[in-house]
């Protein structure tokens, strides 16, 4: 099952990785992106929070020296130079904190690189501002130059508020930064107005080039006016006028007094005194500047609100994944564990059958019994696909393996009978030559013809004996049979009359006991076969010597030779075919006598083992049993049989 | 195949062991010859039953009167040739005497001869 040295649970793991590790790329892109995102919204609103507060209060005091500035530089006076000082130490005051807000760690920890880079830029705006006041109480530059510089000054401050607005990354958020900045645009050319118009209404006097500076500044009011009204969005748009209700007649008379200085009115014809119009401008400016933090608050809390539904979607889509990834893991080794489970029950039935079923159904068959195919082999039951599939297919092996084996074992049966039969036939004429020979040696009388007839005999008694040995490897019983003990002596002569060196052979009678009448014809065969052995192991001119012997476990016969001996390998191989006769093979036919010996010897509960003996030679022991033995004493008390002679002489 | 089984018991079956086995095949014996109607007579010799065959014993065991060879090849119920061989046998182990009977003409003895011869001449 196994191929490359990769399992199939490693497999389903690699396929299942592959898309993996593309879905987790794609959440950790997709989940980065959303958390920056968040983040950003998170950031800049900090950034926004914390440094437009300073900055605004700021330049509201930028602003009102300016205002103090442009009327000092239009009217030189006591009066008007305390003011300007007055506003250069509100200002002054108000330095400290927005240098501390934008230098804070808050700020350059959140700030982005082009934050960073407006921030600088305000820094250096703040540094100049000593050059520009110190021109200005030294009145070397003219109102406007000072209104300039003053406006460009200012103007670094909400500079930052676009950058900040940049960096924003939602769209909307963005633009409503954009709006707010706008709309700081226009408080802006309104206050510019404003110390313009101070400056006119105190000194009196207005030059061509200060009307194209106010037209410029009313121009650019009007512009960013627009911009903020269609940038805002209408919530926020309406937040900004709420703060400014109550402004529309203060709102129409500034459009009145700045449409007759844009109409070319000298300052005099204005219809409108300095103080007349700080009434004015004063709580306009306040007015813009409250709609602007009223504005810039909501935007901001719109923001925080928007930037908590952003960590929502990152959390929501997060635990999405983390969920999806987990389940496809959990699924991946629930599959992997399955499909290794049923091949594990496949692979355990093709051994159960290759070393258990199929080894026991054939001994069942050649022991003759009959085997249920369907019965033997039952379908595994291992489901409907692929390895259901593979399943099936082994089942059919199985069947016909059983069936090939049932076959075969019956073709093997068949022979035997064949075999059987054939044997039994000339058994059954060699056992009548027999008796006809019993009664021509009866009549012989001429020592010749004795010889001839003698010989004949042992012809026949060995052609018996093969015949014998077919049938009892038939599996059936030997054709003689006895009901009464036979002496032991009688049997182991008998044995040795049916070898072909019979005459080699030497028989010590020994004891008188007897063996059971139907095991007989059985240890006869047994007996030959070692008997024929032993002489075939040893040269001509030796002889074998057979003797029994009564012991307490049963009666021992040891057959031994004066040959050469086996090496003890030899010996241990043949007394392990002895003990455990194998299957017959009918290709070893060289040891059939042996094969023909084990089978008897375990038919008959007989042990049989060859030994090294003494002269150098093999000495086989037969033990018989004590059941199949009767001894001499059962004998004469008339045990279970005739006395020991009448057998010999029958 | 039932016309096969056939089996063969007891007395069917024919002697256990063959008589050529009895006398290794031998079908002359040594010693002296003799006839059926020699008288085997058991001497005093002691037989050992475990070294002798059955066989040996119980002609042995018949031969304890004076017995003729006939008589012994009777009872024991082997052919004559074996048996001549296993009392040659017994003859050699010196266990048994085997006396042929004298002929009519030497039964005469020189007693009756010169009783004759005496008789002749008183006629």
């Amino acid at each position: 099952m196994r191929s490359r040295g990769r399992s199939i649970r490693l497999r389903i793991y690699f396929l299942v990785a592959i898309p993996l590790a593309t879905m987790v790329g794609l959440l950790a892109y997709v989940g980065a992106t959303l958390a920056d995102n968040a983040s950003n919204l998170d950031r800049a609103a900090d950034l926004i929070h914390a440094t437009s507060v300073p900055t605004a209060g700021f330049v509201n005091n930028l602003q009102a020296e300016r205002v103090a500035a442009v009327v000092y530089l239009f009217r030189p006076a006591p009066a008007t130079l305390g003011a300007y000082q007055a506003a250069i130490t509100a200002t002054s005051a108000h330095e400290p904190a927005l240098k501390a807000a934008l230098e804070s760690r808050a700020t350059v920890s959140s700030e982005t690189a082009a934050e960073a880079a407006a921030i600088r830029t305000t820094l250096a705006g703040l540094a100049k501002l000593d050059q520009l006041r110190f021109a200005v109480l030294h009145r070397l530059l003219t109102p406007l130059h000072a209104l300039r510089a003053y406006n460009q000054a200012i103007a670094a401050e909400p500079k930052l508020f676009p950058v900040e607005a940049q960096s924003v990354a939602d769209a909307d958020t963005a633009n409503q930064a954009l709006a707010l900045f706008a709309a700081v645009s226009a408080a802006e050319a309104l206050s510019q107005e404003d110390a313009l118009l101070s400056g006119v209404l105190a000194g009196h006097r207005m030059t061509q080039a200060d009307r194209a500076a106010f037209a410029e500044m009313a121009a650019n009011r009007q512009a960013s006016t627009e911009d903020y009204r269609s940038l805002f969005t209408p919530a926020n748009l309406a937040t900004y006028d709420a703060a400014l209700t109550g402004t529309s007649a203060l709102q129409q008379e500034l459009n009145g007094i700045q449409g007759r200085v844009l109409a070319g009115a000298a300052p005099r014809k204005l219809r409108v005194t300095l103080p007349q119009w700080q009434a004015v401008a004063g709580p306009l400016l306040q007015a813009h500047f409250t709609a602007g933090v009223d504005a810039a608050n909501a935007q901001l809390a719109d923001t925080r609100r928007i930037s908590h539904a952003a960590w929502v979607r990152v959390a929501v889509i997060g635990s999405l994944a983390l969920a999806g990834l987990l389940l496809t893991i959990t699924a991946a080794t629930l599959v992997g564990r399955g499909i290794i489970r049923r091949l594990r029950g496949l692979e355990t039935a093709a051994r159960t059958l290759a070393g258990q079923q199929l080894p026991d159904v054939l001994a069942r068959v050649r022991r003759g019994e009959e085997v249920d195919v369907a019965a033997e082999a039952p379908p595994l039951r291992v489901g409907n696909d692929e390895i259901g599939r593979v399943g099936r297919a082994f089942d059919l092996v199985r069947q016909t393996a059983v069936r090939a084996a049932v076959d075969e074992a019956r073709l093997r049966r068949g022979l035997n009978e064949v075999f059987r039969s054939l044997a039994r036939r000339s058994q059954s004429l060699l056992h009548r030559q027999l008796a006809l020979l019993d009664q021509m040696e009866r009549r012989a009388t001429d020592p010749e013809a004795l010889d001839d007839l003698f010989r004949l005999d042992h012809l026949t008694t060995r052609m018996r004996r093969h015949a014998e040995g077919l049938v009892i490897l038939s599996g059936a019983p030997p054709g003689r049979g006895w009901s009464s003990p036979v002496p032991m002596v009688d049997v182991v002569r008998g044995a040795v009359a049916e070898v072909e060196d019979y005459a080699r052979v030497s028989v010590v009678p020994g004891s008188q006991a007897a063996l059971a009448g139907p095991v007989v014809a059985g240890v006869i065969h047994l007996l030959a076969e070692l008997v024929e052995n032993a002489t075939a192991l040893s040269p001509p001119y030796t002889s074998v010597r057979v003797s029994g012997e009564l012991l307490a476990s049963g009666f021992a016969i040891k057959v031994e030779d004066r040959g050469l001996g086996m090496s003890p390998e030899r010996l241990a191989e043949l007394n392990e075919r002895l003990a455990n006769p194998p299957e017959f093979n009918p290709a070893d036919s060289e040891q059939l006598g042996l094969f023909v010996a084990g089978r008897l010897a375990r038919r008959h509960g007989i042990e049989v083992t060859l030994r090294p003996s003494p002269y150098g030679g093999v000495s086989a022991v037969v033990l018989i049993p004590p059941q199949l033995v009767v001894t001499e004493e059962v004998l004469r008390a008339g045990g279970p049989g005739e006395p020991a002679m009448a057998e010999a002489e029958a | 195949m039932p016309s096969n089984e056939e089996r063969w018991l007891d007395d069917e079956a024919g002697p256990v062991v063959r008589p050529y086995a009895l006398t290794q095949g031998r079908t002359r014996h040594a010693g002296a010859s003799f006839d059926l109607l020699a008288t085997v007579t058991a001497t005093r010799g002691i037989a050992d039953p475990a070294s002798l065959a059955p066989e040996h014993m119980s002609m042995l065991r018949l031969a304890r009167t004076p017995t003729t060879v006939a008589d012994i090849a009777s009872d024991v119920d082997l052919p004559l040739g074996v048996v001549l061989i296993i009392l040659a046998d017994l003859r050699e182990l010196g266990l048994v005497s085997i006396r042929s009977p004298v002929p009519m003409p030497e039964r005469v003895d020189q007693q009756t001869l010169r009783e004759v011869l005496n008789g002749l001449r008183g006629l």
